[in-house]
């Protein structure tokens, strides 16, 4: 472990050719992973992540290294080679670092460090209960997992601040891949906490798998998805990453600060219907993507990115904000010390509008109606995105009717959000996993049940009718 | 041996065999963004996989770094894992093969050549792009440098090693034309920088971008098509995954009972070369067992299924040298796969599909490895009379990978070096006699 002595040290060494701000992120962490093939165990694993990345700022100039040597003279070596990047008289010198405080949203209670390994195995016999309870002939097979991520981090900064932050991540999923004489079909079941093992509910952990299998046998029998532009409504939840796809990536400032997002220059102007109000908040204690203090020290908050159809704010961290004069908002986050950091979204979501779902699926005549989503991904700079859908079904005459597979949405996010005209009441935010430039984080996508005049769906089904 | 004590102690411990995966690395990276410096990055590490078989099943543990301080904790994290593992497939720790192919893919030059040369190649490249064209509105070059030296002990003896460097220079570079934006991403992997000629691919990419602007809709419906290497790659690596013993005994390969029979076309050649020597070839696996090149799919017919030391116990057969890790567990998979090029260029293949689409570009999760079916945003030209007439705009193409295969007509003669495929890989493009497309 680094003390505030060395850390002091490295950080002068970093800061001793000229940069105007450097820190130290020292990561403590581990990912535990047990597996199922069908119901029996057949993996247990944990990963151990223990390194330090220092990071070197001057002007719009980054400088980043990592080694997982926690010796001194390593880091007095990484932090000197970073350092002759530059080559100008220090001008920062850190004379004293002082704790940060801030408020732990987050508190880990009861680490999974300290829970004997059946009880984590108990949650997994719960899925595997409830699969042999639905028992059907045509699951062919799979595999229950569960995923405990513990982080434990410590940044020294040139500010004179330092602090620590520990957080804990559990998934418990169960992928499913159905048989019959027309194919496969795959469907996955997943309950997320940030929150100690009490956190996950028997009675929902039952209820998703029963929900999953269902959708794994109703894809089996469903025809192909029809193709062309139509009306889509979006369900809640995870539909979410829609918006987090064609709208939240483009307002990182890792793209508007170089000029890389269609929603360059946009600030205070029409980006999306009227009825869209959308936030990144990342304060909600225990949820799935929240941060209490981000890896720039400032404080996680509630951005309003889009209020009421107009562009209102960013997620942003220091080093993009010094292209766009904006200070940091708490948003500066990366997946471990293999990464150097950059802005990134917490909990995303459209908020709530005034129509109930049932009013938005009664009043669509001819439509795609797709639920959830296996995922999607976002050229910020185009604005051209893609969603896969999971689970849909056609609408007709105002009434949900056959279920359909192989939809895939396509579009650009600044004309899609314009094209939103019902938003439902239903606000629910779904977890999921984002890849980005800092590699893999938690986030949470989520919005009510909202409805798109016109999109391109694709798909095998040939022509809507 | 550097690691006896851990494998005595492990011994000591009930553990009849144990091995250690030692991996360390160096790496550089840096962008040029507005031609300036971006985004400087230097690291260096090492990783450790331990594993043991304790009561028959096999316990593991990854740590960043190992010394004979953690003896005790690695000892402590394997019987643990081993400990709640509940199936009975065999579990080994290798001996060795009689007979490794050992070669180098280390050069050792690349790591001679100072930083500055570096920096300055890629500038040159950003300069390039830059200013070839006033529509060029962003771009952004990279370049990332790694070495990998990759060790294997065992208690059984075993002790191998491999080093490799390679570098790569990616390009993301937009275009605006009219109020539309249009980008495209290109790169190149070699451990060679003599390989890299700025101007050459300064104007690929630009060609790439600008080629895409003015974008045209098209009817929705069935076409013939040419599907670009770095497409038809990635349509490769999820249809050979069939061919994996694991995926086999577990029911869920399309291809059970396959072998000997028709899969594809029979211009379909698919060889897992794993000694190619190049920047991803490899002389053992992750189980220690030497590698060799095979034929997976030959003129269209499913040859062999690959395995590791555990499925190919289970199928009563020798394992193929195709171990790779996954985790905690060791997985099954291809070492570098070279889809058998044809004999036309990509002209040629334009001039004998007449009418139809050339496929760039595929993007997002819309392809479902489990049963082949696709439906996938993409990009792309529409080809008149065997020339590429216009770029088309926000187009989705759907199918199913089983019939693609089967589809296929003809195969080119210009191999792309990809990364899209798991271990690396070298594809040409292909002509298939219908693709559906969905346009506006």
């Amino acid at each position: 472990m680094i003390n505030k002595k060395l850390a002091m040290e490295v950080l002068n060494t970093a800061l001793s050719t000229g940069a105007d701000y450097a820190d130290i992120f020292e990561e403590h962490s581990s990912n535990q992973s047990i597996r199922t093939d069908k119901d029996k165990i057949d993996t247990c694993s944990t990963n151990y992540l223990d390194g330090v990345g220092i990071r070197i700022l001057l002007g719009n100039q980054c400088v980043y290294g990592y080694t997982n040597d926690l010796s001194k003279k390593s880091l007095l070596s990484l932090a000197s080679n970073l350092s002759k990047s530059f080559s100008s008289k220090q001008i920062v010198t850190v004379t004293s670092l002082e704790k940060q405080s801030y408020k732990n949203r987050n508190k880990v209670k009861l680490s999974y460090d300290d829970v004997p390994i059946s009880e984590k195995i108990h949650l997994i016999d719960i899925v595997i209960d409830e699969v042999k309870k639905n028992y059907d002939p045509r699951i062919i097979r799979y595999v229950v997992g569960l995923a405990i991520t513990r982080q434990n981090v410590t940044i020294y900064n040139s500010k004179g601040k330092y602090f620590n932050r520990i957080q804990e991540w559990a998934q418990l999923s169960c992928s499913f891949t159905g048989m019959d004489e027309n194919g496969y079909e795959n469907s996955v079941m997943v309950d997320r906490h940030q929150d100690n093992i009490h956190a996950f509910d028997e009675s929902v952990i039952r209820e998703k798998t029963r929900k999953e299998i269902e959708n794994v046998l109703r894809l089996l029998g469903a025809k192909e998805c029809p193709a062309g532009v139509m009306p889509v409504v979006v369900g809640n939840g995870f539909g979410g990453v829609l918006f987090h796809e064609s709208c939240g990536h483009p307002l990182e400032a890792s793209s508007i600060a170089l000029g890389l997002s269609c929603f360059c220059g946009k600030e205070g102007q029409y980006i999306a219907s009227p009825i869209v109000s959308a936030v990144d908040d990342s304060t909600i204690p225990y949820e799935w993507g929240s941060i209490d203090i981000d890896d720039d020290g400032n404080l996680g908050c509630k951005r309003q990115l889009i209020k009421d159809g107009v562009l209102t704010d960013f997620m942003i961290d220091d080093y993009n904000g010094r292209r766009m004069n904006r200070s940091g908002n708490g948003a500066c986050r990366r997946q471990n010390y293999h990464f150097v950091p950059t802005s990134r979204m917490s909990n995303t979501y459209i908020e709530n509008g005034k129509s109930t779902p049932e009013e938005i699926i009664a009043s669509t005549k001819l439509g795609l109606y797709a639920v959830s989503f296996l995922g999607g991904s976002v050229n910020p700079g185009t604005g051209e995105f893609n969603f896969a859908a999971s689970e849909a079904y056609i609408i007709r005459d105002g009434k949900i009717c056959e279920p359909v597979r192989g939809a895939v949405l396509i579009g650009k996010g600044y004309e899609i959000l314009k094209e939103i005209d019902m938003v439902g009441n239903d606000l629910e935010l779904s977890g999921g996993t984002c890849g980005a430039a800092s590699g893999w984080v938690y986030v949470n996508v989520g919005q009510p049940t909202v409805r798109i005049k016109k999109v391109l769906v694709g798909g095998r089904g040939g022509k809507l009718e | 041996m550097k690691y006896d004590k851990f494998f005595l102690e492990a011994k000591n411990r009930g553990i009849s065999d144990s091995q250690l995966i030692i991996t360390s690395h160096y790496s550089l990276s840096f962008s040029i963004f507005d031609g300036e410096l971006k985004d400087y990055e230097i690291s260096d590490g090492s990783s450790c996989l331990a594993r043991g078989i304790y009561n028959g099943k096999l316990g593991s543990v990854a740590l960043d770094h190992y010394d004979n301080s953690k003896i005790s904790s690695v000892i402590s994290h394997i019987i643990e894992g081993a400990s709640v593992i509940q199936n009975d497939d065999p579990v080994f720790i290798f001996e060795g093969s009689p007979k490794y192919h050992k070669f180098n893919v280390y050069n050792k030059h690349l790591g001679e050549v100072p930083t500055d040369e570096k920096i300055a190649l890629t500038k040159k490249i950003y300069e390039l792009i830059s200013s070839a064209d006033p529509r060029i509105s962003n771009a952004e070059v990279a370049y990332s440098e790694t070495v990998v030296d990759y060790s294997i002990f065992n208690s059984k003896g075993l002790k191998l090693t491999q080093k490799s460097n390679y570098f790569d220079i990616s390009v993301e570079v937009f275009a605006e034309q009219g109020g539309v934006t249009k980008s495209a991403y290109e790169y190149v992997i070699s451990n060679k920088i003599e390989d890299v000629n700025p101007e050459e691919f300064a104007s690929k990419c630009v060609k790439s971008v600008l080629n895409q602007l003015g974008g045209v809709s098209v009817p929705t419906g069935t076409y013939k098509a040419i599907l670009a290497p770095e497409v038809t790659a990635q349509f490769l690596d999820a249809w050979i995954s069939h061919a994996s013993s694991e995926a086999v005994q577990k029911g869920v390969s399309m291809w059970i009972d396959k072998t000997g029979t028709q899969v594809g076309s029979s211009k379909i050649t698919v060889i897992d070369r794993p000694l190619a020597r190049n920047v991803f070839g490899r002389y053992f696996d992750d189980e220690g067992v030497a590698t060799y090149d095979k034929p997976i799919i030959k003129y269209g017919i499913l040859n062999t299924y690959i395995y590791n030391l555990t499925t190919a116990a289970k199928a009563g057969v020798e394992t193929t040298g195709n171990g790779y890790s996954a985790g905690g567990k060791t997985g099954v998979d291809f070492g570098f796969i070279t889809l058998k090029p044809g004999r036309k260029t990509l002209d040629e293949l334009m001039e004998k599909m007449g009418d139809g689409v050339y496929i760039t570009d595929i993007e997002g999760p819309g392809l479902n490895a489990q049963n082949g079916a696709f439906s996938m945003q993409s990009a792309g030209f529409l080809v008149k009379n065997g020339k590429i007439s216009k770029p088309l705009d926000l187009i989705t193409i759907s199918g199913n990978l089983f019939d693609l295969f089967k589809d296929v007509t003809d195969v080119g003669s210009e191999l792309k070096l990809t990364a899209e495929l798991s271990n690396g890989g070298e594809v040409p493009p292909v002509l298939v006699k219908k693709l559906l497309v969905g346009s506006e």
